[in-house]
């Protein structure tokens, strides 16, 4: 029987690129959804997917796409709830520590009076991150009480509702690096260091990408990390202290371009043969309400 | 086997190298403004100005 693959996106990145190589080295089709054009008829008979493959830019689009296609039944890489608990750091690292996962200590307020006293309670320097944001963009690294109120008060003032839910988190000295490992499934395929002289270690903005050997230490809090967001193919960014690993975010729509020549995997490859495993699988049965409403 | 081709900046009208096995929605930079491109459509391939980085955007 042939599979009905979807993969949901919208600006074709080097990394979509590369999944649809996988997909048709494989010979597998597939069918490209943009998410610029796409209806979503709530009532309708849902379309017939086996799985959906989410590779979406924008965060919104991919929760509520996923939302909706598992509420029709339909099995998506990554699922809803795992979207719903990366794209949010708040509900990341909530999820992390429920799971015993070591992570940075982390405050949360949501007016500047109580932000101010959160960040003093962690003392300076201080990270300010939004809850909702990627790629390092409004990180700030606050190292004094005059910082901290100019830059509470521009964003309870320019920004939107959410730039006054303030998400307060220790500094943690990286020493110009971090680890991003890849989890798919229940493998830690590989992991990088992201290099950098800048605080911010993302490789959008800049930071090397070297091989960072998968440790049994970094397999452990990878999976697990993997793991307390509900699993599925996710990047986890890892801190280093003092022989000590924190994870402080788990991504659920990662890029990897960077990170396949450094490490020698084939990621592409091994994130299309675990979405075909998720495609042959039963689809989640769901207790029905149409069966109460009958 | 992809052939190249080219496709014209609507910024700057200059022609912009394209390999044949370009994707709709893939982005190109233009060479000589350095606009970011957004191919829109495959035959003839036409390009626009790709849209700014929004705040939702990421992995």
């Amino acid at each position: 029987m042939t599979l009905r693959i979807g993969v949901l996106c919208s600006r074709i990145r080097v990394e979509e690129k590369l999944l649809f190589e996988a997909f048709s080295r494989r010979g597998v089709a597939f069918s490209r959804i943009d998410d610029r054009e796409l209806i979503f008829e709530l009532e309708q008979p849902p379309p017939h997917f086996d799985v959906v493959l989410e590779r979406c830019l924008h965060h919104s689009r991919a929760l509520y796409s996923l939302r909706i296609l598992n509420g029709w039944g339909i099995k998506t890489v990554n699922s809803y709830d795992v979207a719903m608990t990366c794209g949010d750091k708040i509900n990341t690292t909530t999820a992390l520590l429920s799971a015993g996962v070591p992570s940075p200590r982390t405050l949360i307020a949501f007016t500047p009076e109580s932000a101010i006293e959160a960040i003093e309670r962690v003392g300076y320097p201080v990270v300010l991150k939004p809850a909702i944001g990627s790629w390092g963009r409004l990180l700030a690294k606050i190292s004094d009480r005059e910082a901290a109120e100019a830059l509470l008060e521009h964003k309870e003032t320019l920004g939107s509702y959410q730039h006054a839910i303030f998400y307060v988190q220790e500094y943690v000295e990286k020493r110009g690096r971090d680890i991003r490992s890849f989890v798919v499934g229940d493998e830690t395929i590989c992991a990088i260091y992201r290099e950098s002289a800048h605080w911010v270690t993302n490789t959008a903005r800049g930071a090397r990408a070297r091989n960072c050997p998968v440790t049994p230490e970094i397999d452990r809090i990878s999976r697990a990390a993997a793991a307390a967001v509900g699993g599925g193919v996710l990047a986890v960014d890892i801190l280093e202290r003092d022989g000590e690993l924190l994870v402080s975010e788990v991504n659920y729509t990662m890029e990897f371009r960077n990170s396949i020549e450094v490490t020698d995997v084939d990621i592409p490859g091994r994130i299309v043969e675990y979405v075909l495993g998720v495609a042959g699988r039963a689809a989640p049965t769901a207790n029905r309400p149409e069966s109460i409403l009958a | 086997m992809s052939t190249a081709t080219s496709a014209t900046c609507p910024e700057c009208e200059a022609a912009v190298p394209l390999k044949g096995d370009v994707e709709k929605g893939e982005i190109v930079p233009c060479p000589d403004c350095g606009a970011e491109l957004e191919v829109i459509e495959q035959d003839p391939i036409t390009l626009r100005l790709a849209p700014a980085e929004e705040e939702d955007w990421g992995e």
